[in-house]
């Protein structure tokens, strides 16, 4: 078997397509994953331990076990207990709540490069909570884990290409769809490679600068 | 340069030559044009300023660093390099270049100990493996070794459970182990507490008074006036004056050595 | 919603023979993938750009796509230029490669990590690299190499689950085939997930013990002991 270009060219149209939606999957699954993971953070400090010892079980089972599974079971489950998402939505929120376990990791990490004399500064003015971690912490915390969250985003940029298991036809599906119309593995699975090839590359570059500029930061 | 007042080791009998030697790290040049002898049984002291480029001197000796220009002589074989016919050089065999390196001890100046290895395994560790001595016989060695350090005690001891003073022993013992034709130290007692060095330079001393060649890099000026034959001055990687000792400390020739002298003594009476 | 827990006990065998092969398939690629690891790590530290250069190409090309779309690869493209591959051999192959690439980062750092005065010291001594890669470098760098091996070997059984699509019978694929008789897809999956939590707290457990018992680690230990005898 040869590789026929044409195939490549001909399939080109619907591969950006896919490939857009693969961008677009992993964009609302980041942001989403944001969210869950400052979610986690403040249950994590909340001192409510019953929460606490929770948030720590979801965390150790979103890192413990496959991602495939945690789709599969958000899928089903999901039309199980008779909630109808389109695939679409169930797959961000799949990836999602997997994300944000580590994104919470990586808060936490963030938190202690920041020095424990801004907390006490903001104590002793008398800010409430609400505003330290609103006003002090995060807006710096998430300056500084960008570098870890553009590697997350390529994570999941790589990660979606589980959810043409469950029929959100993205970047894969997409190829697979086109194989059975053509029968050229060949031509697709290498074009496919490539589209997420070049996309985690140039994120890849976007993350360096981000350390750059986060280190200086921290400096 | 400057002359050469001292007698110098003929070529043919020098352990040590090196001869127009320079070393460039990208636009730096650290070495620019050193020429040295060292005679069998004889003790030099290199000093000068941080930077003169002291350390890569002793680096380029057993190769450590590779040297951009000039040739080293061991016993009286080009070092590292291979000269071909048309004065042409390539780097000498890994083989070679390992051969050469075991007749020379070096004692660096952060001990360098291997960290994961008893006291005892980081002496027999090259004896047994890169010269092939049977393993009683090594650990017989290590143990005479370790009783001429005064470390007898330490024997299965880990590094990171020695003074720094000790651990410098241990690296002079571990050289040692090779039965060196020459030792290089490389500021032995800089990275030690003051109150540390006095032991490391005792057995300095006495393989000094054993006759050991030892080419040695550094700060202790009292130390060196007692025991070197020769005493190197370098800045800015050249050698600005090779004088004897009561020479070079009483009445040194060049200006810079002068200077020099005069801010050490300034900041710690002698 | 019930959870039925007899999807779970009327199908253990099923479960427990796709366990097996994800250990077998898992342990299996591990291995080969330390071992291509290290030889992709050696390359990429050497000074030859002919070495260096397809080692950085590999893990690049390994890392910039997703571990499906490599699967794939191997599983279609490759039996197009005549070579014959069961899911067997494609599923060693993609896990082994995946392995490799991320392991030789891991290892990269860990050789790194090891200060340049160990290897200066070794080679004043005589040692030839290898002997002082051996000796030297190697015992030392566990330390630095098991954590964040340990997190690569969880990714790695992790995403085998991903061979189930390429109908490898490990895990995934059984339960799929529970799936296939009993309709109870939360069951089914839930039971395959806390599978593979046990496996991967279990790989955990195991790595914090290895690392205990590193070289490094016991001259730490050594020195602790020593000190508290010390303070006495």
């Amino acid at each position: 078997m040869t590789f026929e270009p044409r195939y490549v060219v001909q399939a080109l149209p619907f591969l950006i397509r896919g490939a857009r939606l693969t961008l677009e999957v992993s964009l609302f699954a980041i942001a989403l994953g944001l969210v869950v993971g400052v979610l986690l953070t403040i249950i994590r400090q909340s001192r409510i331990k019953p929460l606490e010892a929770a948030a720590s079980i979801y965390i150790s089972l979103m890192r413990g076990t496959p991602l495939f599974i945690q789709i599969l079971i958000v899928y089903f489950g999901l039309s199980e207990i008779g909630v109808d998402l389109p695939r679409f939505l169930a797959g961000v929120i799949a990836l999602s709540l997997n994300s944000g376990a580590y994104i919470t990791e990586m808060i936490r990490g963030g938190l202690t490069a920041i020095p424990p004399g801004q907390r006490d500064a903001a104590k002793a003015l008398g800010m409430p909570n609400r505003y330290l971690w609103g006003h002090i912490l995060l807006p710096q915390v998430l300056f500084l884990i960008m570098p870890p969250l553009t590697i997350e985003f390529t994570g999941l940029l790589k990660a979606s290409a589980l959810l043409s298991v469950i029929g959100v036809v993205e970047l894969t599906r997409t190829s697979q769809e086109i194989i059975i119309g053509t029968f050229r593995p060949v031509e697709l699975w290498l074009t496919a490679a490539t589209f997420y090839f070049v996309m985690c590359f140039v994120l890849g570059a976007v993350a360096r600068r981000f350390e750059r500029v986060a280190a200086a930061y921290r400096a | 340069m400057a002359d050469t007042v001292y007698r110098r080791a003929s070529p043919k009998s020098a352990i040590i030559s090196i001869e127009n030697l320079h070393k460039r790290f990208g636009p730096l040049h650290v070495l620019r044009g050193i020429n040295l002898e060292v005679a069998p049984g004889e003790k030099i002291c290199v000093v000068g300023p941080s930077g003169s480029g002291k350390s890569t001197l002793l680096r380029c000796v057993n190769f450590l660093e590779e040297p951009s220009d000039g040739r080293v002589f061991l016993d009286g074989r080009p070092m590292g390099f291979i000269e071909e016919p048309g004065g042409r050089r390539r780097r000498d065999s890994e083989a070679n270049i390992n051969r050469m390196r075991a007749r020379v001890g070096m004692v660096f100046q952060n001990f360098n100990l291997w960290t994961h290895m008893t006291v005892v395994r980081n002496v027999v560790e090259a004896p047994i493996y890169v010269k092939g001595l049977a393993r009683e016989k090594a650990y017989t060695l290590a143990e005479k070794l370790l009783a001429r350090v005064g470390l007898s005690d330490k024997v299965h001891a880990y590094p990171s459970q020695l003074s720094g003073g000790q651990q410098q022993r241990v690296a002079i013992a571990r050289a040692l182990a090779m039965e060196p034709e020459i030792i290089l130290f490389d500021e032995p007692t800089s990275a030690l507490d003051p109150e540390l060095v006095g032991e490391v330079l005792e057995v300095m001393r006495d393989l000094a008074r054993d006759g050991m060649t030892m080419l040695v890099v550094t700060h202790e000026m009292g130390f060196a006036a007692d025991v070197a034959d020769r005493i190197i001055f370098m800045d800015h990687g050249v050698i600005v004056e090779e004088s004897p000792p009561e020479v070079f400390f009483q009445r040194p020739k060049s200006e810079r050595a002068t200077q020099f002298l005069a801010k050490l003594s300034s900041r710690a009476p002698v | 919603m019930k959870f039925d827990l007899s999807v779970i006990t009327s199908n253990w065998q099923l479960f427990a023979r796709g366990f097996g092969v994800t250990l077998v398939y898992c342990g299996v690629s591990s291995i080969l993938g330390l071992c291509l690891g290290l030889v992709v790590a050696l390359a990429r530290l050497s000074r030859s750009v002919w070495l260096r250069g397809p080692a950085v190409g590999f893990v690049e090309l390994i890392r910039d796509t997703p571990f499906l779309v490599q699967v794939f690869v191997i599983f279609f493209v490759v039996p197009a230029s005549g070579l014959t591959i069961s899911a067997t051999t494609a599923g060693i192959a993609a896990l082994t490669l995946y392995g490799g690439a991320y392991f030789s980062e891991s290892i990269r750092g860990a050789i790194l990590s090891v200060p340049r005065g160990q290897t200066d010291a070794a080679h004043a001594a005589g040692m030839s690299h290898v002997l002082a890669m051996r000796r030297i470098v190697f015992p030392q760098m566990m330390a630095y190499l098991i954590p964040p091996l340990t997190n690569q070997l969880i990714g790695l059984v992790k995403d085998s689950s991903v061979l189930s699509i390429i109908t490898v019978p490990e895990l995934t694929m059984a339960t799929q085939r529970v799936l296939g008789t009993t309709f109870a897809p939360i069951e089914a999956f839930s039971m395959a997930a806390l599978l593979y939590w046990v496996l991967t707290a279990c790989l955990a457990a195991l790595m914090g013990r290895l690392e205990h018992h590193t070289p490094t680690h016991r001259a730490a230990r050594q020195t602790t002991a020593f000190l508290t005898v010390a303070d006495r």
